[in-house]
């Protein structure tokens, strides 16, 4: 072997890339040459140096990503499963630790500080914690170890629906990712209080992003009141494009078809390009006649 | 067709310890086990952070890039043959959509880094926590940084993957869809290019 062959196989080499013949041969000519023994030196000083050069990403950055997948999954669970599947995700089934923490990131971002989300409610320093999961594992010195846990808490809440605490526990119930079931208990109590504008904003979110066809209906029927406000018009005329649910689409049609305006029109008119069902298109139409709108767009 | 299709299931076949450990994870989260699924995530998901970040330079696509990654594993896990790879399988869906994301920026023109936050201020250097380490001065890593930037994406796989992921040229090869032989030169000119540009101080 020659000192050109014998270079470039020393960074194979180290890397243990090489084959047992080609190795043989390396370490043959290794013996006996020493600037390519000096060359396999310096290969090593390199990786020493590169060792020393590893990064790993930060904790932080890995914990965000951590719940910003677990969000992720939720949302891809909940496009993919028909509704009775969901159900295993109602309490009392222990869920991953990163479901927790999307919980409690959903929350937070919804809730002021003190509350969680619909079941899982604020922190209560007598109680024995209902999730515990592990933050960070510190090493410290002297052989001790700080390790930082995250605690949920489950706490009782009473009272009657208007009461602040109860309401604000309710309207995080609403955009409870996990359980329909306290979505849709939340939306039935809420909607007899919609005169706040607070709790229309959470119905009309209910109305527009909830997956579950039962809480979806009941947040139109808590908005049946407010048709005559624009937002909550232009959030039905969305609904009668979008929703899935040809139920809900009728519910729409029929709400919308006492409020129409320039927005309505439109909203309708796009329904028929698309719409396959008679009821619907035929109510559509009706409607549009009635405010002497042409059917159709040109 | 998305790349990193989780459908070409690697041929490597792999029995470290992390490997059977892997197969019981996904035996469990393909039975709908969801803390299995999560325990597999955790496993890797520092690796692949760190691969997306090395490959994009960029915290924000390599957030997006881990994301998508294990959305696709997750989407796809009971699509996965048993006695392949998972890391192989893995790695090769985050090299993809790393090398789509180059090629969305090449095609928006944009400069590499991303104008975002700086890659060093949000990498931990393991140097801080080992006094072994301290040795290795921020010019020094600086350096070592540009010359990273300034191989090409192939090179920067295959060197990664085989000097900080540990993996062999072969699994290698089958993580970037290309032959071991072709992974071992990428291998030769990226050591060879660090090598030229650090040569005052080996």
């Amino acid at each position: 072997m020659n000192c050109d062959t014998a270079r470039e196989r020393i960074a194979l080499y180290l890397y243990g890339e090489l084959t047992a013949d080609e190795e043989e041969a390396l370490t043959g000519h290794l013996k006996g040459c020493r600037d390519c023994r000096a060359a396999l030196e310096a290969e090593k000083r390199l990786h020493r140096l590169l060792d020393a050069a590893e990064a790993m990403p930060p904790e932080a950055l890995v914990e965000e990503c951590r719940a910003a997948l677990g969000r992720a999954i939720s949302e891809t669970r909940r496009e993919r499963e028909p509704w009775g599947r969901k159900l295993a995700w109602l309490p009392g089934l222990r869920s991953p630790a990163w479901a927790w923490a999307a919980r409690i990131a959903v929350a937070g971002a919804l809730v002021g500080a003190g509350f969680l989300a619909g079941r899982w409610t604020a922190a209560d320093p007598a109680g024995e914690p209902a999730a515990v999961q592990v933050r960070y594992v510190e090493p410290e010195a002297g052989g001790r170890v700080r390790i930082v846990l995250d605690e949920t808490r489950r706490r009782v809440l009473e009272g009657a629906p208007k009461d602040p605490q109860i309401r604000e526990a309710l309207l995080a119930g609403v955009r409870n990712p996990f359980d329909p079931g306290v979505r849709a208990e939340s939306v039935d109590l809420l909607k007899r209080m919609a005169s706040a504008a607070e709790v229309r904003r959470a119905l009309l979110y209910a109305l527009e992003n909830d997956p579950n066809d039962g809480v979806r209906l009941k947040a139109l029927e808590g908005l049946r009141a407010y048709v005559s406000e624009p937002e909550c018009r232009r959030v039905l005329s969305r609904v009668l494009l979008r929703d899935r649910n040809p139920g809900i689409r009728a519910k729409a049609v029929d709400l919308l078809a006492g409020a129409m305006d320039a927005d309505v029109v439109g909203a309708f008119q796009e329904l028929l390009r698309f719409e396959q069902n008679d009821y619907l298109r035929l109510r559509s139409v009706r409607a549009l006649e009635a405010v002497g709108a042409p059917p159709e767009t040109f | 067709m998305l790349s990193g299709d989780p459908g070409e299931m690697p041929a490597a076949v792999s029995s470290t310890p992390a490997a059977i450990d892997d197969a019981a994870l996904i035996r469990a989260a393909q039975r709908g086990d969801e803390e299995a699924f999560e325990r597999l995530v955790r496993a890797h998901d520092r690796a692949v952070l760190r691969l997306a970040l090395s490959l994009l330079r960029s915290p924000e696509d390599a957030r997006d890039v881990y994301q998508e990654s294990f959305l696709r594993v997750y989407r796809n896990l009971h699509r996965f043959r048993h006695g392949s790879s998972f890391q192989t399988w893995l790695y090769r869906i985050v090299t993809n959509l790393c090398l789509d994301e180059l090629r969305k920026r090449k095609a928006r023109r944009e400069e590499a880094a991303g104008g975002g936050e700086r890659l060093e201020m949000l990498r931990e250097r393991r140097a801080e926590s080992d006094p072994h380490r301290k040795l290795l001065s921020g010019e020094i890593a600086e350096r070592l940084e540009a010359l990273l930037e300034q191989l090409s994406f192939r090179e920067r796989a295959v060197f990664e993957l085989r000097h900080y992921h540990g993996l062999r040229l072969r699994e290698i090869g089958d993580v970037l869809g290309t032959s071991e032989e072709a992974a071992k030169n990428c291998l030769f000119r990226a050591t060879q290019k660090l090598r030229a540009g650090l040569g005052d101080l080996l």
